[in-house]
């Protein structure tokens, strides 16, 4: 909300690089056009800074453009346990309007996608995409060993991704990560704050880039070019303040290398919104071409205990929005290359509580969605009128399968090494990636 | 015997924001019982009064929220008695509400103080006035909790996050304490607690193998007076609060002997602070370079030894980018330490902070001993500056690097530059 004082506050104390950047189409070619274009501004008389051009170079040679098989791969979190019941609605089981109530959709507002079966009214693009067959709907899954209505638990399950006692230390991207070349900084990106654990590998993790403004030390300025290099600098050397001074100090450098390809993503301004923001800056990540192979996203709430009247439906609001910027975003030559996960931490309960919501459940509903997709339904549709256990929906699909798909036919990587196991795959693309 | 200059700063940046040089000598006189007890003493904490919007329906509630953050990094910055902001601090991300939520500044408030107020002492009534604040009533639903449909939200995170964690409890455990905390909700009109007795389940439930007409606060009491969960809810606790002064992963044997006291203290907060705060593996050399700074910490520290106001340095534009905005913890198990705060946007964060600080600073003349014709002496006046007493070889190397090259080329920018450097150093960054 406050990012605009922000980037008006830095922009005062920077040369501006030419708005060549602006259209919506982000090229590797526009990439380098605008860093050397910054370069070329430094190497006027006056700003004897050679020292800083070869190194900007070095690190815009790091960035390796996607091989043209390469998959792309979107994963997009609904963080606090979405209603999937809300959201594939089963208005052809009687039990789902009489545990329900007036918190139950009419099949005539749903978006039908098969017998007794619709879309919730919001997800108006997203029945579109469904109807053009690039959606595949995995019904059923979760956590098939056993209900856990912890977020936090539930959460870490789906983003360790593979069996093993004691707290995770790595997720299931970044593992794959950990094998991906090591040159690239761009391969994994975390749109957040923060990297969460399905992004940390063993060795590697993610970057972060935040929609909110574009990274410091990206802009061409003679003031500041030698202080960015300072701050990478501190990494050149072990900080000899253990662990997490090297941390640190490399956490620096990592930012610093980054940040020049990143900042043209930011112009022109990205759309306002809780999700759309995310999105929108994740297609301009892939049109850039920076070898970006994984992306994360997370957003919320969709912890519904109260009151969903209000919340569920905004958040298929915005999600749908979202989603159709992501793909009207993206450019042509990467359609074929991109796919999205959608998935939530666990389902919530059939019965509605008496806050007029939903208490936390099991299995949920996860979409996978794309050109190469093979459109449908995956697994069994969610029964209202199961009974047991305590009546809850126990999942039929085990999310390691959703994943051993994404990993062997979209990322063309080991799913059993990653995912510590063999789990059959559920057939999610009708091709490869092209 | 007195306690050494490096130890004192060191107690005094974990058990606060830093400490002055000034300050520092005064404490070193000191022996370490005498100095701990020094820091752990809350006479002289200001009186904890809202800020006039607080509360003022004719304000909008972001403008509210925005205004109470600064008054609490004004309390970090200037109180006499940090540990007590810290411990305020702690207890706002271990018994989590957000603001995004609750959507009500005076419930934060009320909640804030609630911390503040009961930071050290027992903590099972700190745990009971907890669960009745409005803002807590509101963020994990109990206001929705009723009888005949309970709303478990509350039951289950009191347990799994707050009190004792995962597969300490059972789901019938989390059934029945959702009904005994029925009833408790908030008076919408008053804008306090109140206990409906027509919305409470009076009957018999079973709880922890005893059967009885559980009430909320009960529930409580049971968890710190049962033998077996009271060991493991006071060694829950503990490690958390080891984790937030010392040092991540914690052994069992520290946790354990330092949980035993804690019990078998009643659960007083600063019989176990003091008892930590007096472990040698606190002062141990694995302790000292243990932690990064959390982004409150960081900005609070550099606005105590800059002597910046919050509303000069604004860190509320780049704490949420950093990753910790007051009063909006991201989710209900609230924030992580140390590799959770390192990732290039938060880097970004502290990047832009620490370059707007440095403008700022250099606007008021601040940087003006910063002699730009001699780079060594100017390093040296940057990291003092900065509050870095005992700087590594490597910062020294990569400022004077910087200082040399940025000479070459042109001296106006070197202050601003070699300020923003010392502030993003490893030292400046690590807790």
């Amino acid at each position: 909300m406050l990012s605009s004082d922000i980037e008006t506050q830095a922009a005062l104390n920077h040369l501006s690089v030419s708005a060549d950047n602006s259209k919506k189409g982000l090229s590797r070619r526009r990439f380098l056009q605008a860093a050397t274009l910054g370069a070329g501004l430094l190497a006027a008389p006056g700003f004897g800074l050679d020292g800083l051009v070869p190194s900007w170079e070095e690190h815009l040679a790091a960035a390796d453009p996607l091989g043209p098989t390469e998959g792309v791969l979107v994963v997009l979190l609904m963080a606090g346990g979405n209603d999937a019941l809300n959201t594939v609605i089963p208005f052809g089981q009687p039990s789902y309007y009489t545990k329900r109530g007036s918190l139950a959709y009419q099949a005539i507002s749903t978006h039908h996608i098969a017998t007794g079966l619709g879309l919730n009214p919001n997800l108006v693009k997203l029945s579109d995409r469904y109807a053009a067959g690039k959606v595949a709907i995995v019904q059923g899954v979760g956590v098939v060993d056993q209900a856990n209505f912890s977020h936090f638990e539930s959460m870490a399950a789906w983003m360790q991704g593979a069996a093993g006692g004691g707290p995770p230390t790595s997720g299931w991207l970044g593992r794959w990560l950990d094998g991906a070349p090591p040159t690239n900084p761009f391969a994994a990106v975390s749109i957040d704050s923060s990297v969460p654990l399905h992004l940390i590998g063993n060795t590697r993790k993610a970057i972060a880039l935040n929609a909110d403004s574009a990274p410091f030390g990206g802009t061409p300025d003679p003031g500041w070019d030698l202080v960015y290099q300072a701050i990478s600098n501190f990494a050149a050397q072990p900080t000899g303040l253990g662990q997490w001074g090297d941390a640190v100090a490399n956490n620096g450098r990592q930012l610093i290398q980054t940040a020049v390809q990143a900042k043209p993503l930011y112009s022109p301004a990205l759309p306002a919104g809780p999700l759309v923001d995310k999105l929108t800056l994740a297609a301009r990540l892939i049109n850039a071409d920076l070898g970006t192979r994984v992306i994360g996203i997370s957003y919320g709430d969709f912890d519904s205990h109260k009151n969903q009247t209000n919340m569920h439906p905004a958040r298929m609001k915005e999600l749908d929005a979202a989603v159709e910027a992501f793909f009207t975003t993206l450019g042509a030559g990467f359609q074929g290359r991109t796919s999205m996960m959608v998935f939530s931490e666990f389902g919530r309960y059939p019965v509605r509580n008496d806050s007029n919501g939903f208490d936390h459940g099991w299995a949920g509903n996860a979409f996978v969605i794309g050109d190469r997709v093979a459109g449908g339904l995956k697994g069994q549709t969610l029964d209202t009128a199961v009974t047991e256990p305590n009546g809850h929906i126990r999942p039929t699909v085990d999310f390691r399968s959703m994943y051993a798909s994404l990993l062997t036919d979209w990322l063309a990587a080991d799913a059993n090494q990653i995912l510590g196991g063999s789990f059959a795959p559920v057939p999610l693309f009708a091709s490869a990636p092209g | 015997m007195p306690t050494p200059a490096a130890d004192v700063a060191h107690l005094l940046r974990r058990a606060g924001f830093g400490g002055s040089a000034a300050r520092i000598a005064t404490l070193s006189a000191l022996d370490r019982p005498a100095l701990v007890d020094a820091v752990l003493s809350t006479t002289g904490s200001p009186a904890d009064t809202a800020p006039a919007s607080t509360g003022n329906t004719y304000v909008p509630e972001w403008t509210q929220t925005q205004d109470l953050s600064a008054w609490w990094m004004n309390r970090m910055i200037s109180s006499p008695t940090p540990i007590v902001e810290k411990m305020t601090l702690f207890w706002h991300g271990h018994f989590v509400s957000s603001q995004e939520k609750v959507n009500k500044t005076l419930y934060m408030h009320r909640q804030n103080h609630t911390y503040r107020a009961n930071a050290f002492g027992s903590f099972r009534y700190l745990a009971k006035q907890m669960a009745i604040q409005p803002a807590m009533l509101n963020y994990l639903d109990n206001d929705a909790n009723v009888k005949g449909a309970p709303n478990q939200n509350f039951a289950r995170e009191l347990m799994e996050l707050f009190l004792l964690g995962v597969g300490n409890y059972t789901e019938n455990d989390v059934l029945a304490s959702a009904r005994a905390w029925t009833g408790h909700g908030i008076n919408e009109a008053n804008k306090t607690y109140i206990f409906n007795g027509l919305q409470h389940d009076y009957t018999q439930k079973t709880f922890f193998g005893t059967t009885k007409a559980w009430d909320g606060p009960d529930i409580i009491d049971e968890i710190l007076n049962n033998t077996d969960k009271r060991v493991i809810a006071a060694r829950f606790i503990t490690r958390k609060l080891w984790t937030y002064f010392a040092y991540a992963n914690p052994s069992d044997t520290v946790v354990n002997s330092l949980a035993a006291t804690f019990w078998t203290s009643g659960f007083s907060i600063q019989a176990l602070l003091r008892a930590l705060f007096l472990r040698d593996e606190f002062w141990s050399p694995t302790a000292r370079l243990a932690l990064v700074r959390s982004p409150i910490e960081y900005v609070v520290n550099i606005m105590r030894q800059t002597g910046l106001t919050p509303a000069e340095a604004h860190p509320e534009w780049y704490l949420r980018d950093m990753g910790q905005e007051p009063f909006y913890p991201p989710n209900v198990s609230g924030w992580r330490p140390n590799g959770y705060w390192l990732s290039t946007s938060a880097a970004s964060a502290r990047a832009s902070f620490a370059q707007r600080v440095s403008w700022v600073l250099n606007g008021k003349g601040g940087l003006n001993g910063i002699g730009t014709g001699y780079p060594g002496f100017a390093v040296n006046q940057a990291l003092d500056l900065a509050g870095i007493s005992d700087a590594s070889a490597n910062t020294k190397k990569v400022l004077l690097d910087y200082a040399n090259a940025q000479k070459a080329v042109a001296t106006w920018p070197m202050r601003t530059g070699l300020c923003t450097l010392a502030l993003l150093a490893p030292e400046s960054q690590l807790a």
